[in-house]
């Protein structure tokens, strides 16, 4: 499946249809772990390890994995929230924080996130059209336009401006704080939303609405999206393009389909297969992994997975598997993978997810 | 077992049940409200039977489990009855429940962490367990408390033991607690959202083990969730809670293919499973009643596309389904 989304005129677009939105190259940080006589760094997390990828104009990307794997603190890194070990990005065709290319707070102002905790990621002290214009006047924007356009973006996620414009944070229930969340995202006009698990706090049914609202968003201002998840199906619902993580490097990334019906990463196919299976009288008898997942400190040798992998053959505990397009998928569909032992070469591509 | 204040039948015949609820409600008083959290909830639950209790933040599922085994703080007001295997248990001195309790009930919480005690090690935990219920000396009860980590498939039990709880990840814990439930091989089994916390390779292997040490020990288990997926993978029958109600109850496959209650079809609609890409789901409208202030009539009806007047005016009755579950709504989608 391609991506062939028109990329409506933007007049800050830089780099045209062509240019990815987001080129994240070799991100990587660690963290230290201390303790013992003088504090001394005893371990280190390897939290996220040489990650790279693209995000295109008007695509969502999804962000799939376990916890631990990485996915919030790539999101972060991207935020620049904390500074990575290494790694470059570069937006729409400049480089993120260099003295040519465009400087963080520029990024930061097209580039907005909405967090899993719909309450602690609001100023309890602030009404909410008072939250929503904060980032606007300190960007410079008159006080007066700053809150008649919170009030302007209230109505578009939902909210009647006259009912809901001076309520506080702890007035609002989880999903209309979430639409809170987003409205603010929304207020420096963002291109690319980072959503660090912005559903997975609500009830189904509230979910719902809120998934929704993200899809009319994205077409009326013309967004990208980062959508990072542990939910396997909300991510299949909402993204073009999948990226899977596990223990803080990317296994697999493709299109939402292809990941989908035809994973190639032993990882990713356990992942799929644990989901639940909605039918009674196919309930799951076998569960596809044992043990949990390994700590980031000192991950295995090799391919990270290996521990957990029923493929795992001596060369998985040599070399670290690179991306590398999936066997089996077509030409260039985008389907990369990280395996030695990829399903479709070890003749495990037909088992049923 | 001598001590214990009434004698209990240590087995009942498997057809009798095993848990019995009629009209269980539980209201908390605030100073200037009174919140139904629960009202009128009854069933029956025979050994080796799981039913689940499905429902969103908020619809009183877990306040019902806490409630049966009467972890509630004293100014709720409980009423209704809750008998196990046959003797009323609503109402015991707390002596008498506290003997009860981790013998012939038990409970898994949510939050391993947050339920087992940071400074004991998990093999204390369980051999406190079995010592305090069962009288036996510490060497035995030590011994019981490997096997039953073994039980619950926890590698290396015998260097577990002495571990503490934060020597092991959320899913060993749950293991742990899971054990530590299982002591004194309870006859019911009160499971809140154990898998909640977890990620999804590890809740599987739970939900899996959960199934098998139930049939292996012929327990009966109330589990709680809000996942309409755990339900379909672990459950017998099916209550479906709205505002301290259960408003759909029933055999799962029944509800999970033919929901009658527009709040369960509405819930099954709602949520998203593989295959929907780029639709617009079919969202609930509105949130959940204040249960300080119930709407009169049915409880659901503001939300519901199928609402008429006589929603709003009066309390809908419990109508029984052919397939022997009930359902409580004046629109109830007749069977096919």
């Amino acid at each position: 499946m391609s991506i062939s989304r028109l990329v409506r005129l933007d007049p800050r677009d830089r780099g045209g249809a062509a240019q990815p939105l987001l080129i994240v190259e070799g991100l990587r940080k660690y963290f230290p772990v201390r303790g013992g006589l003088f504090y001394r760094r005893i371990a280190t997390v390897h939290a996220v390890d040489d990650v790279s990828f693209t995000v295109s104009k008007g695509e969502t990307l999804g962000i799939v994995g376990e916890s631990g794997c990485g996915k919030s603190t790539t999101a972060r890194l991207l935020m620049r929230l904390i500074e990575p070990d290494a790694g470059e990005m570069i937006f729409d065709g400049e480089m993120v924080g260099s003295r040519t290319g465009i400087a963080i707070n520029e990024m930061r102002r097209q580039m907005q996130m909405v967090f899993q905790d719909s309450y602690s990621s609001l100023n309890p002290r602030l009404p909410i059209a008072e939250s929503i214009a904060y980032g606007p006047r300190i960007h410079g924007m008159k006080r007066a336009f700053a809150r008649a356009r919170a009030e302007a973006l209230l109505a578009q996620v939902g909210l009647d401006p006259g009912r809901f414009a001076r309520r506080y944070p702890h007035e609002l229930s989880g999903g209309q704080r979430q639409r809170v969340n987003l409205a603010r995202a929304l207020a420096l006009d963002p291109r690319l939303v980072i959503l660090d698990e912005a559903v997975s706090a609500l009830d189904k049914s509230i979910a719902a609405q809120i998934l929704n609202l993200l899809g009319e968003l994205k077409e009326r201002f013309n967004l990208t999206y980062l959508f990072i998840s542990h939910d396997l199906d909300v991510v299949e619902f909402l993204s073009d393009r999948v990226l899977v993580m596990y223990l803080g490097k990317i296994v697999e990334i493709g299109p939402a389909a292809a990941i989908y019906t035809h994973p190639q990463h032993p990882y990713t196919r356990a992942l799929l297969a644990s989901k639940p299976t909605l039918d009674p009288d196919r309930r799951t008898t076998q569960a596809p992994l044992t043990g949990d997942p390994p700590n980031p400190i000192d991950p295995p040798s090799g391919c990270r997975f290996r521990s957990r992998c029923v493929f795992a053959a001596p060369i998985c505990a040599e070399r670290v598997p690179h991306l590398a397009p999936a066997p089996g998928g077509r030409g260039n569909s985008g389907h990369l993978v990280a395996c030695h032992r990829p399903l479709a070469r070890i003749g495990g591509a037909e088992a049923d997810v | 077992m001598s001590d214990a204040g009434t004698p209990i039948p240590a087995e009942t015949a498997t057809d009798s049940p095993v848990l019995e609820v009629e009209r269980l409600s539980v209201r908390f008083l605030r100073r200037d409200a009174e919140v139904a959290a629960v009202t009128e909830v009854s069933f029956a639950l025979s050994r080796g039977e799981t039913l689940t209790i499905l429902g969103e933040s908020g619809s009183g599922k877990s306040v019902t489990l806490k409630a049966l085994i009467g972890l509630l703080p004293p100014h709720a007001r409980i009423d209704g009855s809750v008998r196990l295997a046959g003797r009323p248990i609503l109402g015991l001195p707390p002596v008498e429940l506290a003997r009860l309790r981790g013998r012939r009930i038990a409970m898994v919480f949510q939050e391993p962490m947050a339920a087992l005690d940071p400074v004991y090690t998990i093999g204390a935990q369980i051999a406190e367990t079995i010592v305090r219920h069962e009288g036996t000396d510490w060497h035995t009860a030590r011994a019981r408390a490997r096997a039953l980590l073994d039980r619950v498939r926890i590698p290396s039990a015998e260097r577990r033991l002495a571990s503490y709880p934060h020597e092991m990840s959320g899913g060993m814990c749950q293991r742990a607690m899971i054990a530590l439930a299982l002591a004194c091989s309870p006859d019911v089994l009160l499971a809140d959202e154990p898998t909640t916390a977890l990620d999804v390779t590890v809740q599987i292997q739970l939900l899996l083990l959960l199934r098998q040490l139930q049939q292996e020990l012929g327990m009966a288990m109330v589990f709680v969730t809000h996942d309409v997926g755990v339900a379909a993978e672990i459950s017998d029958r099916l209550a479906v809670m709205y505002a301290g109600r259960f408003i759909e109850a029933g055999d799962v496959r029944e509800i999970i293919r033919t929901p009658r209650h527009p709040y369960t079809g509405g819930l099954l609609a709602a949520t998203v499973r593989g295959g929907r890409r780029g639709q617009v789901l079919e969202a609930i409208p509105g949130a959940p009643p204040d249960l300080a202030a119930l709407p009169p009539g049915c409880a659901f009806a503001p939300r519901c596309r199928f609402a008429i007047d006589a929603c709003f005016r009066a309390e809908p009755p419990a109508i029984a389904t052919p397939g022997g579950g009930l359902v409580r709504c004046h629109r109830a989608v007749p069977s096919s």
